[in-house]
């Protein structure tokens, strides 16, 4: 089957979505293909936090009927435990053919891919962060303000663009966080502010406005929360645009001088005979960055046997304020990122991360910290959940030390081996203790022990497998056009040249939207 | 190993059929001889056959040499329980027949299933009747397994009988409570039996099947209320005389437990059957009682009752019942089973457990003290304990149980180095 002006885009994540609005707008035909397949996710709680705290189904939207969400490892997000998330990331690496060896692939085959349970901060990339890309900031500029109109930011990153207000209210412990700040004022080499969110505050398309019910953990019923998969319906008004769930994609190939993909019933494990081929002009790779890594290799066969793979080294920490410790909890909050800070280490790299309010997040999770007898223990979590801030901490890619290769005599599966660095590991250290300083200043205890190094992979922001600008098998151009497969443009993470210690999405969203553009310019 | 075709006479009995079931998973192909087909699975032939009935040829596996067939003899008509000069003939003659086959057609071996009661002088039939039989065995091809007393598995047999009394009865008559009996798994009886099966070597003719150490009949039957029924029995010592007038009266009332006069008879003179060195020769490891069973399923009425516990000593209230019944719906989602042995002065006084919590992460008591923490947090008592005071009563409280915590400290310390 062919159509040889259309463009095949593989995956409905943000990147697909982003690199399918341009193309349309533009009148050039688009099939999007993903391999979801119903049952659909399980539907967020409607409410506010106050009444779902007391609630006699909570349990439920706590573990999940199964009580699976009980057995959650304690070195993860807490997120990756709710049955929302579960369902998203369940069947990934199967479906993928990937195995892991000290490595957190998470990935997600449902419609909207990882964007149904992100974190939703939205930061651009600064010209320094942009330094290893063959482009400057100007080239991505256009692009960004036009993802943050489409998706709803708010915050610091889109306060230029009209209509725009600032995010949901921020909770106690921050609001005391940022009042130090204006008065103390910060450590030189310190950044801290107000964090953007692809969180709308008011009501379009459909979405409704942030009300701060508290429950983003759990999934947002309103839908303020920006999720790729909520864009099919004003995608699918375009006469030229088909979508097709259900059908993964298994291998590229040349058909007839154009690039194609052999596709199967998205259910199937790798490795089974395609039932399908699909030949477009252009095919755009945005699977996400392990799926479409692991497609490209798997076409490839011998020729490229492995690849690198970047993530940002992680941390978490935890903070007390101590003049709101056994406080009540906030009737009304916010559960996603509510600052950003940005610190200078000593090598001269940044680091950098979100400050987070505890009091939405489940006890048991604070509790399993404490070594006290378990009533106390859960009394003395509910004390501390209102004076608690969270803290992440992300190093830039360059300390991460991944490879993804093929191994196996049909070169179907995938291995990817993550390492967790010396230098990493000292690199967090010495950021926590910045960051310690810097929050003491503000008048948080930083709470002793806290800092828990996250296992490679678990921060998600993977990238870098096929760079931008790079020479040679493992490369594209600068419009991610793979150079080992004329034809095939990576859109996702996989083709930013670096990764600065930064939430990536908004860049990827940006950089899918330049390069369509880029394709149709050239065409 | 090499695999083997196994004929097995009594497979719709406690042991047989948990047999059939081992040895599937071995690898070996099973024929089952049984007086009703059907019960089985597809995978196992099944011939009809009575006792005394001789052997079927087609039980034979025409792809298996003979060598390595192995025919295991469980089946016993526990109809012939009448003391006399004949007793147990149909027994003795229906395993004769099946030896005899055996010895004709050349089968590697015959595995005769007998009891820790089989003694020419034994109190009961049974161990009679197994002894006479056990007489005819010759060579080194033809063994006898002496099997203790049997627990685990589906709950059928004297084991059957035992956890219905044992979850049924506060008071449990019992002759003799303090004679040692020696309990032994069912799974671990079968992979004794499938090492005999299989050619393990047996130089005194018969090799015992049991725990190695004789545990007190009475407390056998305690674990088994304990573990099985979360409950505390008590054994009150009746002698033989009154327990065998009370079989005769049970057996003939319409419903309720048939305690069997041959099984009292045969617990009444049970003796200590020396096996640690056979268990070692064969490879098999006997757990303790109370370890082999923590791997059964618990009764759901021992779960509640470990829920109800632990949730109280979180919550500091009683917990609703549908908390409770979520506390043993979710055990099986953290991969727990089997109900913890916990102190009797916790049941009645749950602050206690705070001497006896864990320090840092243990597998038992700490992990269902998690899940309790975590279930009682997200129900509406767990809220409703934790959001109806002031900020002063809050803290207040806190430094009351920081104060009790930092108290009972050296307590816990000692506690958890002792166990380790």
């Amino acid at each position: 089957m062919t159509a040889p002006s259309r463009v095949l885009i593989v995956g409905s994540g943000p990147a697909g979505v982003s690199a399918a609005w341009p193309l349309l707008e533009a009148g050039v035909p688009v099939l999007m293909i993903d391999a979801s397949m119903p049952p659909a996710l399980p539907a967020p709680p409607v409410g506010d936090i106050s009444g779902f705290r007391g609630d006699a189904a909570r349990w439920e939207t706590q573990f999940g009927r199964d009580f699976r969400g009980l057995a959650a490892a304690a070195d993860r997000s807490p997120k990756l435990a709710t049955p929302m998330a579960r369902a998203a990331l369940a069947g990934f690496a199967e479906a993928n053919g990937i195995a892991v060896h000290n490595f957190l692939a998470l990935g997600s085959l449902s419609r909207g891919g990882m964007s149904t349970i992100w974190g939703a901060v939205a930061q651009p990339y600064d010209n320094q962060d942009l330094a290893g890309f063959p482009f400057g900031r100007s080239a991505l500029s256009s692009s960004y303000d036009r993802v943050m109109r489409r998706i709803g930011v708010s915050g610091p990153a889109a306060e230029h663009l009209p209509g725009v207000t600032t995010g949901p209210p921020a909770a106690p412990p921050i609001l005391h966080l940022l009042a130090a700040a204006g008065t103390r004022g910060l450590r030189p080499g310190v950044t801290l502010e107000t964090a953007s969110n692809a969180v709308l505050m008011e009501a379009r398309n459909g979405r409704e406005g942030c009300a701060s019910c508290g429950l983003c953990l759990w999934g947002c019923a309103r839908g303020s929360i920006y999720a790729s998969g909520e864009e099919l319906p004003a995608l699918q008004r375009f006469p030229h645009f088909e979508y097709r769930s259900g059908t993964r994609a298994l291998r590229l190939l040349t058909l007839g001088g154009l690039p194609a993909v052999e596709v199967a019933p998205g259910a199937t494990v790798a490795g089974n005979v395609g039932q399908g081929t699909i030949a477009a002009a252009r095919i755009l790779l945005a699977a996400g960055t392990i799926a479409t890594t692991a497609l490209v290799l798997r076409s490839l066969g011998s020729a490229l046997s492995s690849v690198r793979l970047l993530t940002n080294p992680a941390a978490a920490m935890a903070f007390l304020m101590p003049s709101l410790i056994a406080k009540s909890l906030p009737e009304r909050s916010f559960s996603l990122a509510q600052l950003a800070y940005r610190l200078q280490l000593g090598s001269g790299d940044n680091a950098a991360g979100m400050l987070y309010a505890a009091d939405t997040l489940p006890l048991a999770d604070i509790a399993a910290r404490v070594p006290l007898s378990r009533p106390v223990a859960l009394r003395l979590s509910r004390a501390l959940a209102p004076a608690l801030v969270l803290a992440t901490c992300y190093l830039p890619g360059r300390y991460s030390s991944n490879t993804m290769r093929l191994v196996g005599e049909d070169c179907r599966q995938v291995v990817i081996e993550g390492q967790s660095t010396a230098e990493a590991a000292a690199a967090l250290c010495e950021a926590g203790r910045r960051l310690g300083r810097t929050l003491r200043r503000l008048g948080a205890w930083a709470l002793r022990g806290s800092l828990s190094h996250a296992p490679p992979g678990a921060d998600a922001h993977y990238a870098g497998t096929f760079p931008m600008g790079a020479e040679g098998m493992a490369g594209s151009n600068i419009l991610g056009e793979l150079n080992a497969l004329p034809g095939v443009h990576v859109v996702d993470g996989a083709a930013l040249s670096d990764l600065p210690a930064r939430h990536c999405t908004l860049t990827i969203m940006a950089n899918a939207d330049r390069i369509a553009r880029g394709i149709i310019a050239s065409s | 190993m090499v695999t083997r075709h196994l004929i097995v006479t009594g497979a719709n009995g406690y042991i047989g059929g948990r047999l059939v079931t081992a040895a599937r998973a071995r690898g070996h192909t099973v024929t089952v001889l049984t007086r009703r087909t059907g019960a089985t699975s597809t995978e196992v032939r099944a011939l009809l056959w009575t006792l005394g009935n001789p052997l079927p040829l087609g039980a034979l596996a025409a792809e298996v040499p003979i060598e390595r067939h192995t025919l295991i003899h469980l089946a016993h008509d526990w109809t012939e329980a009448t003391p006399g000069p004949g007793e147990g003939a149909l027994n003795v003659a229906g395993t004769r027949t099946l030896l005899e086959a055996c010895r004709a057609l050349k089968l590697g071996r015959f595995v005769f299933v007998s009891s820790q009661s089989a003694r020419t002088d034994a109190t009961n039939v049974y161990g009679r009747v197994k002894w006479r039989i056990e007489q005819m065995l010759a060579g080194d091809c033809e063994v006898a397994a002496r099997v203790g007393l049997v627990y685990g598995g589906p709950r059928q047999g004297l084991y059957g009988l035992l956890s219905k009394l044992t979850a049924r009865l506060p008071v449990l008559p019992m002759i003799d409570p303090s004679r040692p009996v020696q309990p032994i798994h069912v799974d671990e009886v079968c992979e004794g039996l499938l090492q005999l099966a299989e050619g393990a070597a047996a130089p005194d003719g018969w090799v015992g099947l049991a725990g190695p150490e004789g545990v007190p009949f009475g407390d056998v039957l305690r674990a088994y209320a304990r573990e099985l029924h979360g409950k505390r029995l008590r054994v009150l010592p009746i002698p033989l005389r009154l327990a065998l007038f009370a079989c005769d009266v049970l057996g003939r009332l319409p419903a309720g437990p048939k305690p069997d006069r041959e099984r009292v008879l045969g617990l009444a003179g049970t003796r200590p059957m020396p096996c640690a060195g056979h268990l070692a020769a064969i490879g098999i490891t006997v757990a303790p009682l109370a370890m082999g069973l923590r791997r059964e399923a618990a009764s759901r009425r021992a779960l509640l009752a470990e829920g109800r516990l632990l949730l109280r000593y979180v919550l500091l209230g009683p917990p609703s019942t549908a908390l409770l019944r979520r506390y043993v719906r979710a055990l099986p989602a953290i991969g727990e089973a089997g109900a913890l042995s916990l102190n009797r002065l916790a049941r009645v006084w749950p602050s206690l457990l705070r001497l006896l919590e864990p320090i840092g992460p243990e597998p038992f008591l700490g992990r269902r003290l998690a899940l309790a923490l975590a279930l009682v947090e997200a129900s509406p008592e767990g809220e409703q304990a934790l959001a109806h005071m002031g900020r002063a009563a809050r803290i207040a409280g806190l430094i009351g149980g920081l104060t009790v915590d930092a108290l009972l400290l050296p307590a816990r310390m000692l506690r958890a180095r002792l166990r380790r």
